[in-house]
């Protein structure tokens, strides 16, 4: 159950979520990603990526226009 | 993680806040650009006017425009369609985003982001130029009224667009797993900060339509364009709708939503622009027909403004939306796309009548004997597109 950060802020589309599908791979079942992300179009490609691979996703607005994307590798 | 506890969105949140689908938003856009045809004749651009602003930047220190094959003494911003929509898709973004309460500055923490920005908006103002306009007006604007040129730069700009994802990672900052310290707002503060960007949009709503109101006796058709420009760009933002990614994530990243949401549109518009083609289009009078020429320039220009928009993180009306948002990166890429296209028109206006350049339009209803069998394939073709690129999808998950 190890939890790893990802910082993403200040990046571009497609860039967050490569860098999410690369460190997702590198994980165990069960381990969580938190993503840090400031762009809003990586806000809904990586929850919904992410959803779409059956894992289990939590989104925190952790300031104006920043957020945090909680993954859990469930499979 | 197992909570199951469901917030209700308030009011705000679902009005103001919530994003749109990506279908909601190629409705929308069609829409938007069938109006913006209905009112200006033309149809809707976006890189047109940066060429301008480029000759105009230089004309500052004595060079001559027209070196450049631009012509600037004819032009004014509130005679200028696309100019007034392109402010327009930043502003609608910027309004969004602030009556979402999102907004801030979204700076570049490393230098390959300034490099991936200015070089992605260089080889974008150098492709629009070789390629007579960006993938809006070269494309978007032109496939749905049956310009096959238009389905030539969809092929090569998709082709681009593949290159410019596999050059990605010589771009992309170091992977960093450290959580920045940030001072955590309370409660209150974040209230009062909310209230302070719902009332800075709602503020630039009322600007918008003063100017709008004040420039309307001299440019009658103006205030139409800048509230269809602010709306494209209120639109786009809160759909997060974005045409680079429509032809660069099925390869890079194996998803194919945004790609199916374009395909809708270019459907979409097709049916509501048929009329009119129908209509205004002779068969047997080539000069008549919408559209570029086929020809290499075309073929090279798509191709560079794909790897360019995929660098820069977005494509013109893209970068536009983005930099409204906040986001350095691509107000850097407006800069050198501005320089790209200064620079391509003066290559591009030498070359004209090459070989570079030899090519003619080909309508799709004069290959295919009329305007309904046009209609059939191509809405078809759209279709088996929009199935490939689901089908596209659910392999790649696995």
């Amino acid at each position: 159950m190890a939890e790893q950060y990802l910082d993403c802020l200040g990046e571009a589309c497609p860039v967050p979520l490569v860098k999410t599908q690369n460190a997702i791979k590198d994980m165990a079942v069960g381990d969580v990603l938190v993503v840090g992300i400031d762009h809003t179009c990586a806000m809904k490609n990586v929850p919904d990526w992410a959803r779409g691979q059956g894992y289990n996703v939590e989104i925190e607005e952790v300031g104006e226009g920043e957020w945090e994307v909680v993954i859990e590798k469930t499979c | 993680m197992e909570e199951n506890k469901t917030i209700q969105p308030t009011l705000y949140e679902r009005l103001l806040k919530k994003e749109w689908s990506y279908y909601a938003g190629a409705v929308m856009i069609s829409i938007l650009a069938i109006t913006l045809f209905m009112f200006s004749g033309s149809t809707w651009g976006v890189s047109g006017p940066l060429t301008t602003w480029g000759a105009q930047f230089f004309s500052l220190f004595g060079v001559d425009a027209s070196v450049w094959g631009a012509n600037i003494d004819s032009y004014k911003f509130f005679g200028n369609t696309a100019s007034m929509t392109d402010f327009g898709l930043l502003f609608g973004a910027l309004i969004s985003c602030l009556l979402a309460a999102e907004w801030k500055i979204r700076k570049i923490k490393h230098w390959k982001q300034f490099v991936a920005g200015a070089l992605g908006g260089l080889l974008m103002g150098f492709g629009a130029r070789f390629a007579s306009g960006c993938n809006i007006g070269g494309l978007f604007s032109q496939l749905p009224r049956f310009s096959v040129a238009a389905w030539v730069f969809l092929i090569f700009v998709f082709l681009g667009a593949t290159v410019g994802g596999k050059l990605l990672r010589f771009f992309m900052p170091p992977t960093s797993n450290k959580r920045p310290q940030r001072k955590r707002l309370t409660a209150e503060q974040r209230k009062r900060n909310r209230t302070i960007q719902i009332a800075l949009g709602v503020a630039l709503i009322v600007f918008f339509l003063i100017v709008a109101a004040v420039v309307a006796p001299t440019y009658p058709k103006a205030p139409y364009f800048i509230v269809i420009g602010l709306a494209l760009g209120y639109v786009m933002q809160r759909s997060r709708f974005c045409f680079t990614a429509a032809y660069r994530d099925p390869t890079l990243t194996g998803e194919t939503k945004l790609t199916r949401a374009v395909i809708l549109a270019f459907a979409l518009c097709t049916i509501m622009f048929f009329g009119f083609q129908a209509s205004h289009v002779d068969l047997a009078d080539p000069s008549t027909y919408p559209g570029n020429p086929i020809n290499l320039s075309l073929m090279l220009g798509s191709f560079i403004f794909g790897i360019g928009a995929v660098l820069a993180g977005g494509c013109a009306s893209g970068t536009f939306v983005r930099i409204g948002e906040g986001y350095v990166q691509n107000l850097i890429a407006l800069v050198f796309f501005i320089f790209g296209s200064v620079f391509g028109n003066a290559i591009t206006s030498r070359i004209a009548g090459s070989f570079m350049t030899a090519g003619s339009k080909v309508y799709l209803p004069a290959i295919l004997g009329g305007n309904i069998p046009a209609l059939i394939v191509q809405l078809l073709v759209l279709l088996g597109l929009w199935i490939a690129a689901d089908k596209w999808e659910q392999r790649k998950r696995g």
